[in-house]
């Protein structure tokens, strides 16, 4: 499924990380639909990268086949972002940001893509119902 | 992925496109052995890189922190606007050091220009 009309874009992706591809050609396409500012759409195309690559690595740990359901819909000069999976539970606002590292020997390589993706959006919202995992947050306001 | 040998052994390694999974993945090995596995001091040309995920700095700070273990230098050189902001956002300027122009980088892992 996949649809693009005035004020709202859907994507549904499975499980798997070849469907990334497919998620940046849809988001590059909605953003021009949206005629999104580039700052606003590299944001999106960070946030989403970041946090379905986290679903598809993590929220399928038994396997078997599973669905990604994207909403971006413009509220106002603001993208609203929903972000649907039904992998086990998992809350990424739950996560402590990691401290700085106080230098290169030190710094940690991996868990810094939730924080990029909240780090470049905003008033994000969590919550698990009906077995899912349902998270809303917003871009940053454009001019 | 285009690679300069430049004087003493140093290399710089110009990279482009997107770094996300997909085009992190096709790049890793060569790119480490250019870089950690050649113990060279490295100018890492990000010009023509559209985009960098976390997956793609993690490639950059395994190499750089393996690099510097054995005394070697890993710069970054000329980030675009979105990729800046993503090395900014995650802290990673602080941890590599970020060069606008090829003169600064080169003086920074001791080349002269």
């Amino acid at each position: 499924m996949s649809a693009v009309d005035k004020a709202v874009a859907q994507l549904v992706l499975s499980n798997r990380l070849e469907e990334v591809a497919r998620m940046t050609a849809w988001l590059h396409g909605a953003g021009k639909e949206f005629a999104l500012p580039d700052e606003i759409l590299g944001d999106l195309d960070l946030a989403l990268n970041e946090l379905v690559v986290n679903v598809i690595s993590y929220g399928y740990p038994q396997g078997g086949e599973g669905a990604i359901e994207l909403t971006l819909e413009v509220v106002e000069n603001r993208i609203r972002v929903k972000l649907v999976d039904d992998g086990i539970p998992f809350d990424p606002l739950s996560r402590q940001a990691p401290e700085a590292p106080a230098s290169l020997a030190e710094a940690p390589l991996g868990g810094l893509g939730i924080g990029l993706a909240l780090g470049v959006t905003e008033s994000p919202s969590y919550e698990r119902s009906e077995e899912r995992n349902r998270l809303v947050l917003f871009s940053r306001a454009w001019e | 992925m285009d690679v300069i040998e430049l004087e003493g052994g140093a290399k710089k390694v110009a990279l482009d496109g997107r770094l996300d999974i997909e085009g992190t993945g096709e790049i890793e090995l060569k790119f480490g052995a250019h870089t950690a596995a050649a113990r060279v001091p490295v100018i890492v040309d990000l010009t023509e890189v559209t985009f960098l995920a976390s997956i793609g700095m993690r490639l950059l700070v395994s190499n750089a922190k393996a690099l510097q273990a054995a005394g070697c230098p890993l710069v970054l050189l000329n980030p675009q606007d979105p990729v800046r902001k993503a090395l900014e956002t995650a802290g990673i300027n602080a941890l590599i050091p970020i060069h606008d122009d090829e003169t600064s980088a080169l003086e920074a892992i001791g080349v002269s220009s």
